[in-house]
Formats: C-alpha cells, sequence, structure tokens
C-alpha cells in the first residue's frame, strides 16, 4: 500500500523552535511540579510485552511501530534490514509515555496516591506528515495520577483545570470536548463505544475553523491498575488518568496562529482510512467502485464511524448514495470538513 | 434459533425485547462479568456488569436490527444506554430524535 508518509518523522526545529519548545515545556513542568508531580525520564523505546500487557496491539495495531535487530548483520545493502532479515521486536517505538509509568509501578501497592510527570517522545505511524500537526514522531508531557479512584477524578479535574488556565496563559485559546481515539476497526469497535459512552477522553482543541487538539485527558478507570497489577492503599486495583500535552502542536499553534483551514487532501483522507481500516484497505482505492466493492453493513458501519473519529465530521448513507467511487466519497469527505469550518 | 428481528409494535413491546437480550441472549454471546443479576427496564446496564465493551456492540446491533435504522454516532452517549428504559426512550421512533 503507498502511503503518503514523507521522509521525515518530525520536524527539524530551529534554534528558535528549540527556544520556545524548552520555554512551554518549562512551563508545563512548573505546574506538573507544583501540583506535586515526581519528574521522570523515560526511554523512547519500551518493552514488547509491556505494551501488550496494555492491550495497545489490540486497540491501536495501526499505529504501532516496533524495533527489530538484524539477524544476519553480515549481510550488505538493503536486504539488510528487509522483512526477511529482521528478527522478531523486542522493543516498540513508545507510542506514549503514560505506559512506562505503569510499568514503573507495576506490582506495587501505594502507601499513598502518586502523581508522576514525564516528557517523551512518541511515535505513531500516521498515514501522512502535517509538520506541526501531525508527525510520526512528536513529543508529549504527560502528567500522571495513579491511586484510588475517588481521588484520581478529583484531581483529573483540578488538574484539567490548572492545565487549561496555563494553556490560555499562553496564549493557546481552546475548548474541552468530547474526544476518541482511533481504535483499530472493527476488533476494537467496543473499546471505541465504551470510550465514548463514559466519556473518559475529552481534548482541548484549538477554536475553528481550524481545531487542532493540543491536550487531552484520559480516565482510564482501573483498566491499567488491573493488567500491571498496581494496587492503591486500600488493596484495590489503581485508577489511573493521563493529562497529556502535545507539545509540537503548542509550539506550532503559537507560531501558525491564524492557521489556515486545513482539509486533507482525498488521498491522504484515503490513505488515513486504509491504515485505520486494513481489512478494507485492499478495496479503497482511488477508482474503486463503491457498489460492488463488498462493503456489507458491517463494513460501512466501520467506514463511517472511522471516518467520525479520523475527521470529525459525519458522512450518512445518502452520502454514500451519491458516491460512485472511493475517490468521490473522499471528496465528500473534504467538503465537509471544509463546510465544517466555513462561518455559516 | 431464528435470528430474524422481531419488529415492535409499541415501546412496552420494544421493552420487552431489549429484556430478554440482555437478560438471555447477550449472556450467551458474553457472560456477565456479575452472574444472578436479571435486568429490569431501569437496571444500571453497565454499573451492574451486565453490558461491557463486548455486550455494547451487540446491543447497539440489536436496536439497529429491531428498529430497522442505524443509530448516529452522535446518539451513542451514556443517558440513551445506561438502562432499557434510557434506550427505549432515546430511540423508539415516535419520542423523535434527541440531541
Amino acid at each position: 500500500m503507498t502511503t503518503l508518509v514523507n521522509n521525515t518523522a518530525a520536524k527539524v526545529r530551529t534554534a528558535q523552535d528549540i527556544q520556545q519548545f524548552e520555554r512551554l515545556d518549562a512551563a508545563l513542568l512548573d505546574l506538573a511540579l507544583s501540583l506535586g508531580a515526581e519528574p521522570l525520564q523515560f526511554p523512547s523505546l519500551v518493552c514488547r510485552s509491556v505494551l501488550e500487557k496494555a492491550e495497545y496491539p489490540k486497540a491501536f495495531p495501526h499505529l504501532l511501530l516496533a524495533a527489530a535487530p538484524a539477524k544476519d548483520p553480515g549481510i550488505t545493502g538493503p536486504a539488510l534490514i528487509e522483512p526477511a532479515n529482521l528478527g522478531s521486536p523486542h522493543w516498540c517505538l513508545s507510542p506514549a509515555v503514560c505506559y512506562h509509568a505503569y510499568a514503573h509501578l507495576a506490582g506495587q501497592r501505594l502507601d499513598s496516591p502518586r502523581v508522576l510527570t514525564a516528557r517523551g517522545r512518541c511515535f505513531r505511524h500516521e498515514a501522512f506528515f502535517d509538520p506541526g500537526r501531525r508527525q510520526l514522531e512528536f513529543e508529549m508531557r504527560e502528567i500522571i495520577l495513579i491511586g484510588p479512584a475517588r481521588w484520581v477524578d478529583e484531581n483529573a479535574l483540578a488538574f484539567k483545570e490548572k492545565l487549561t488556565s496555563l494553556m490560555i496563559h499562553l496564549g493557546l485559546p481552546g475548548g474541552w470536548q468530547a474526544a476518541q481515539d482511533p481504535f483499530f476497526l472493527p476488533a476494537a469497535k467496543g473499546q471505541a463505544i465504551m470510550q465514548q459512552l463514559k466519556e473518559t477522553k475529552v481534548e482541548y482543541c484549538t477554536p475553528e475553523p481550524d481545531p487542532l487538539a493540543l491536550a487531552s485527558v484520559n480516565r482510564h478507570e482501573d483498566f491499567f491498575g488491573r493488567r500491571f497489577e498496581i494496587l492503591d492503599s486500600t488493596g484495590r486495583h489503581a485508577h489511573t488518568c493521563c493529562l497529556a500535552a502535545g507539545l509540537d502542536r503548542w509550539c506550532h499553534t503559537l507560531t501558525h496562529p491564524a492557521t489556515p483551514n486545513h482539509i486533507p487532501t482525498p488521498d491522504q483522507i484515503i490513505a488515513s482510512l486504509a491504515v485505520a481500516l486494513p481489512a478494507l484497505a485492499p478495496r479503497l482505492s482511488r477508482d474503486q467502485p463503491l457498489r460492488g466493492m463488498g462493503i456489507d453493513s458491517i463494513d460501512t458501519v466501520d467506514l463511517l464511524f472511522m471516518v467520525e473519529s479520523l475527521f470529525k465530521v459525519q458522512v450518512v448513507e445518502s452520502d454514500l448514495q451519491r458516491a460512485n467511487t472511493i475517490a468521490d466519497l473522499a471528496d465528500c469527505i473534504a467538503k465537509k470538513i471544509q463546510q465544517k469550518g466555513t462561518p455559516q | 434459533m431464528s435470528h430474524a428481528p422481531v419488529k415492535p409494535a409499541t415501546p412496552k413491546e420494544f421493552q420487552a425485547l431489549l429484556l430478554v437480550f440482555i437478560n438471555q441472549r447477550l449472556p450467551e454471546i458474553r457472560p456477565p462479568k456479575t452472574l444472578g443479576i436479571q435486568a429490569l427496564p431501569d437496571t444500571l446496564l453497565f454499573d451492574s456488569g451486565l453490558v461491557d465493551s463486548m455486550g455494547i456492540v451487540q446491543l447497539i446491533l440489536f436496536v439497529e436490527e429491531t428498529l430497522g435504522q442505524p443509530i448516529p454516532t452522535r446518539m451513542i452517549v451514556m443517558k440513551h444506554f445506561r438502562t432499557i428504559d434510557a434506550i427505549v426512550e432515546a430511540f423508539w421512533p415516535t419520542h423523535g430524535e434527541r440531541q
């Protein structure tokens, strides 16, 4: 499958970028420390077994990137790192910082709730690269709460309010809204629906016409507490919550305040859907007629669900009926994205 | 066993079908976390453990097949699925669409 990912995983930072980046992170770190967070620094590689325990490959297999050694280092040329010569990957590139935190506390009974903060490089297999907005490699600072359910819920709310104040103070206006992770469908559909139902994830997005998620608050209930056997002081599985800030996007928003209405091209839309729905990927080429392509009702539901999850617009049955090809559908989605950002 | 959806004629019939689905059919597909609980129209479906992340997919499919129309994603919110009564209130056609 051809992707539209270019040869750069992240925007190259200039001296000015670096200065701004460090200034923003310093402000965020100060906030975390004022909230009693313990600073840690985790590696960029995460053990495959940690992600498997966290069920990341089950929920987001399409985003996962792994590091594999060469089986035979004596092979020369490109064949050295072709799949046939790659060993089984023991390590993955961290898709988020907080997984390290759960592994760090695995098997412990916490005498008191913990607040950790760490900044790390994160990696996700994105379908296309948009500097500063969507990158294969990006940095997040996360504040991770681990403790009894009520303590986590109360402090998550308090921390969220302080994070909001900080972002506004730094010149990052926006608002919170319910969000959904791009779960792998159909396998992780139940998790996607539960996240939406329970509103366990909210994102802070810049205003229209070109909203960009700058931060998120993710409540996990006891999901990670159970899987990593982290107990709170009462002996129950700990609840966790992570507040994550996308530092590259913070910088981008400040240096591009009048962001033009970003509309992905139809090819980018098709590539994103193909990555998110690999079962449908062979049938998602531009000229593929929609009718007769063997999309059943479940595939259609998954396609519409993923369109809304990725692009925040709704495609309804009548839109599908009007589109003759996949390219027509992608054009329809692009138009809806544009209309969403156009003042009424 | 026939899985052809029975079309309810009234909200009460829809409620009855949901009760059968939650109490009899869903446990066959996905055993509940907590055994011995029988759902009533006002039973909290998620808090009771009767419906989880796998069950919700089946429940949504059941509602769509029974009513013969897809559920818009924007309607998949907790207040519409908290209890059987909430499902009937949200999705029975004569009540209209909710925001």
